[in-house]
């Protein structure tokens, strides 16, 4: 019983706050240009990021959603860390150019630009976190924000992108500027929703973490 | 003597060549029993390349399979129907998006999910301790489906064009039924494995 309350009382942890921002009414923002200056200029002061991700993917197929969760970590310029740990282990390491991937106890290395899946997946998450989005032309922006969140609102522009993507929407914290939650709405009607939850900035992050033996 | 013996002959290969043709196989449960979805995760081998992610069989009403395959960050790289004929792509990742790429698949899933043993044109014999059974998807290729005999899954395959082995493949059950827990495909002309396994 105890388990379960636990268990109840980190899943509404978890969830409750990213439908309760959702759930709140946005307002365009008063100037796009000023945000675009505040949100560079307060992600440039990130220099890494260590947090903890949920990852939700809804398929139009099946009833029930697919879950994992795992850990995250960005470190300026262009490298990334996404361990995924449950339900199964996966690692995924972008330094610069070079993607990892490590699965079923096996690794394999493969340049970004030459895979177009982990090109599109890996700039678009480093762009979210350094706010390369807002100067991309890759996409048209659109710009709201409650008391909470800013709210972007990204309709792909380039046909590779629009094949991929109906649009795609994220939530960053007014409070440190990080992202808070990236929605993939896909042409198909699936949707992949990565939720970031206890968020540390400017931790220790050694360059070892890019690696794998 | 010789007129009786002629007839015994007579009788016993009638019998042999009817036990031979009545014989049914046993197809492996990819969805089923009792739901219409088969919930797999995939990895596949490709020259330098593993990759894993979430692949779905979905039985449909005519005489199709909807095959829709997930990476594990999430989007959405293949989603195709198949029958034995043909295939029909609804969507491919743009890297996946090239014709030899999605017949390799499509041959492959068509295999694994013995969508050609719904045809007639397949061919069943049934020998001492095996039973084979043979399907002609066109003119240069034949599939085999192999089990130790008519009453037990098919347990294995292999896949020839123009009389050469290019694939094996081989299935694993959930002890006591008929339901695939893994399949394996392995290519033998070019560096390409795939491996399915139940959730």
């Amino acid at each position: 019983m105890r388990h379960y309350i636990i268990k109840l009382t980190v899943f509404l942890l978890v969830t409750i706050p990213g439908y309760s921002v959702l759930a709140q009414p946005y307002t365009p923002v008063i100037s796009a240009a000023a945000f675009k200056t505040l949100f560079a200029a307060k992600s440039a002061s990130i220099l890494t990021l260590k947090c903890d991700f949920i990852q939700e993917k809804s398929i139009s197929m099946l009833q029930h959603k697919i879950n994992s969760s795992g850990s995250f970590i960005y470190k300026k310029n262009n490298k990334l860390r996404m361990e995924y740990i449950k339900p199964y282990p996966f690692l995924f390491i972008l330094d610069n150019d070079k993607v990892i991937i490590e699965n079923d106890r096996r690794t394999s290395s493969v340049s970004a630009s030459s895979n177009k899946m982990y090109q599109v997946i890996s700039k678009m998450t480093l762009d979210c976190f350094t706010g390369n989005v807002l100067n991309s032309n890759e996409f048209s922006v659109i710009v709201s924000e409650n008391t909470q969140v800013y709210y972007l609102q990204l309709v792909p522009r380039q046909k590779m992108l629009r094949s991929l993507f109906d649009k795609i929407q994220i939530l960053i914290s007014k409070s440190d500027f990080t992202v808070d939650r990236i929605e993939l709405n896909e042409t198909s009607g699936d949707t992949t929703i990565l939720m970031f939850s206890n968020k540390r900035i400017n931790a220790q992050v050694n360059d070892d973490v890019f690696k794998v033996n | 003597m010789m007129t009786f013996l002629k007839l015994i002959s007579c009788i016993a290969l009638c019998c042999i060549v009817s036990w031979r043709l009545s014989a049914q196989p046993v197809m492996p449960q990819i969805a089923g029993p009792g739901d219409s979805i088969g919930m797999y995760r995939i990895a596949i081998d490709l020259d330098t390349l593993h990759f894993t992610g979430l692949l779905l069989f979905i039985e449909r009403s005519d005489s199709t399979w909807r095959v829709v395959m997930n990476a594990d960050m999430g989007p959405k790289l293949l989603d195709m129907d198949i029958s034995s004929s043909g295939f029909k792509t609804r969507y491919a990742f743009p890297g996946l998006n090239h014709r030899k790429t999605l017949k390799t698949l499509f041959e492959d899933f068509r295999a694994l999910t013995g969508i050609l043993t719904w045809k007639k044109e397949c061919m069943a014999e049934n020998n001492p301790g095996s039973m084979v059974l043979t399907c002609h998807p066109d003119r240069k290729t034949k599939v085999f489906y192999s089990s130790s005999s008519s009453m037990q899954p098919i347990s294995s395959g292999t896949i020839e064009v123009d009389s050469r082995v290019v694939s094996e493949f081989q299935y694993s059950f959930v002890p006591g039924t008929h339901k695939v827990s893994t399949m394996k495909m392995r290519h033998l002309n070019f560096r390409m494995n795939i491996t399915l396994n139940r959730l």
